[in-house]
């Protein structure tokens, strides 16, 4: 019971009071759909597609992140700077709050809540909370941005639509292996990330740790492996949709593995820890 | 009945020791003052009695139970240590209701109560940022006394308080310690302490130096 107040004092605290940076999320996906409308209007209008979109359309393209980069001297790499928006925005959104908490109410909450692993659980309950309320919020503005563009309010992809926009390979993904590599593993790998974020602030500091985030961030949209994480968050690099990229149970393995290692490494870490300003 | 006892307490924080060897034993129905120089240890010796600091050596038990081995923090024991922090967008008596909520054991009017006793209206609309220094250190002592725990730790408790208060919060602390709880005070005024104190503890270099027994406030 103490740790659910803990945890609802963190949501009130370090996410409802900072409502305003989830901003980020209407401004990345009316930057990346407008063009997305437009093409698939365009598609509709030629009657080349059967309809001119759905919401799940809308959400693939917002999460698709980039395709497979292979270094050569004629392409010059760009990160894909909406997927990267996204994502640092979710980590900028939890990379400070626990550690200040700590630093300026720890000596007085941690004592009330009666235990410093209650408090830390509270605190990565916090962040998986987070993490899916931006994941919701992502799929709700995409829902909208269809809306606005007369698309259908559709949990189904459009495959004529994607298959125009990302090659044949999208006839051969079913619905359920869409869900799990554009929803379900992203969502795990996001919570990885800003859990070790978490860790690392204070291990570290949190500045370090977001430097440290943007910089794995980068780094796997450079390069595509499987112990990278960021390429799981890109459903373009899957597997199932190019045979070079990142097999999906990878994404699930580490996820679960990296956090067991987080909820381990933070125990240890705060049950003998001095609550100290 | 409260028993607080140290035994062979010290601490090193990045190899510099910050308390050697204290042995100490608290009883409640009493108010212990703690005195010494700045930066002699008193409130690490606070903290480590609250549970926030775990010692290097030694042990910390209340009536029997040993910190950091049969309980994380002492069961009943509210604290004020060093400079009170309290969420700056919301008022006073909404800063402690979220403090005891996570408590369970202390209601609303308890903490109303609290705030009464040390001069504060916990009607007031003002939030925490807009309180003046003294305000603030009433609100630490109204956080450590709510719900009236066996164990109160007070640190520098009349720092930045009027003499109306002081006097205010000197009656609470003496009616506490008739009602049998265990107050431990931390106090540069000589004055003060030795009115109040039961027993006064002298600090030196993180050892205790002297133990008096005082007259009885």
């Amino acid at each position: 019971m103490r740790t659910a107040k803990m945890f609802w004092r963190d949501m009130c605290l370090g996410t409802f009071r900072h409502g305003a940076r989830f901003l980020i999320i209407p401004l990345v996906v009316v930057l990346m759909t407008a063009g997305f409308a437009e093409y698939a209007a365009n598609l509709y209008d030629a009657g080349t597609i059967a309809g001119s979109g759905t919401a799940a359309d809308y959400y693939l393209c917002v999460m698709q992140g980039m395709y497979i980069y292979k270094f050569s001297p004629d392409s010059t790499f760009v990160i894909p700077i909406s997927w990267f928006m996204l994502h640092i925005g979710l980590a900028y959104l939890t990379a400070y709050y626990p550690c200040k908490d700590y630093n300026e109410y720890g000596a007085i909450v941690i004592p009330a809540g009666g235990s410093r692993i209650r408090w830390w659980i509270a605190k990565m309950f916090w962040c998986l909370m987070t993490v899916f309320l931006y994941y919701i919020g992502i799929a709700i503005t995409c829902a909208i941005s269809a809306c606005v563009h007369g698309a259908k309010l559709s949990v189904d992809f459009s495959v004529d639509l994607l298959e125009h926009l990302y090659g044949d390979s999208m006839n051969y993904v079913s619905q359920s292996d869409m869900i799990l590599i554009s929803v379900l593993l992203p969502f795990a790998i996001s919570v990885l990330m800003t859990e070790v974020q978490m860790l690392f602030s204070f291990l570290f500091t949190p500045v370090i740790s977001f430097a440290a985030t943007c910089g794995v961030y980068i780094l796997s949209a450079y390069y595509t492996c499987w112990w990278l994480p960021g390429s799981y968050t890109m459903w373009q690099r899957s597997s199932y949709i190019n045979y070079e990229g990142v097999k999906p149970m990878s994404g699930f393995v580490i996820a679960v593995f990296g956090l067991l290692c987080v909820i381990v490494c933070g125990t240890l870490y705060f049950q003998d820890k001095d609550v100290l300003d | 009945m409260i028993e607080v006892e140290l035994k062979n307490i010290s601490k090193t924080i990045h190899k510099t020791p910050i308390l050697h060897d204290i042995n100490l034993k608290f009883h409640s129905g009493a108010i212990y003052g703690l005195k010494g120089k700045n930066g002699c240890g008193k409130t690490m010796l606070m903290r480590t009695i609250c549970g926030l600091m775990i010692p290097s050596a030694g042990t910390v038990s209340i009536n029997g139970k040993v910190l950091m081995k049969d309980i994380e923090f002492p069961e009943s024991i509210g604290a004020l240590i060093e400079n009170p922090a309290f969420l700056p967008q919301y008022t006073g008596y909404k800063n402690l209701c979220m403090l005891a909520s996570l408590r369970s054991d202390i209601d609303k009017e308890a903490v109303a109560e609290a705030m009464r006793r040390v001069q504060l209206d916990p009607e007031d609309k003002r939030v925490y940022r807009k309180y003046s220094l003294g305000m603030k250190q009433k609100l630490g002592i109204a956080n450590a006394i709510m719900g009236e725990p066996d164990i109160i730790v007070l640190d520098e408790p009349i720092n930045a308080l009027d003499e109306a208060s002081v006097e205010q919060v000197k009656k609470v602390l003496v009616d506490l310690r008739e009602r049998d709880h265990l107050i431990i005070i931390a106090c540069h005024d000589r004055e003060e302490l030795e009115y109040l104190s039961d027993e006064i503890i002298e600090i030196k270099d993180g050892t205790v130096v002297c133990k008096q027994k005082e007259g009885v406030a």
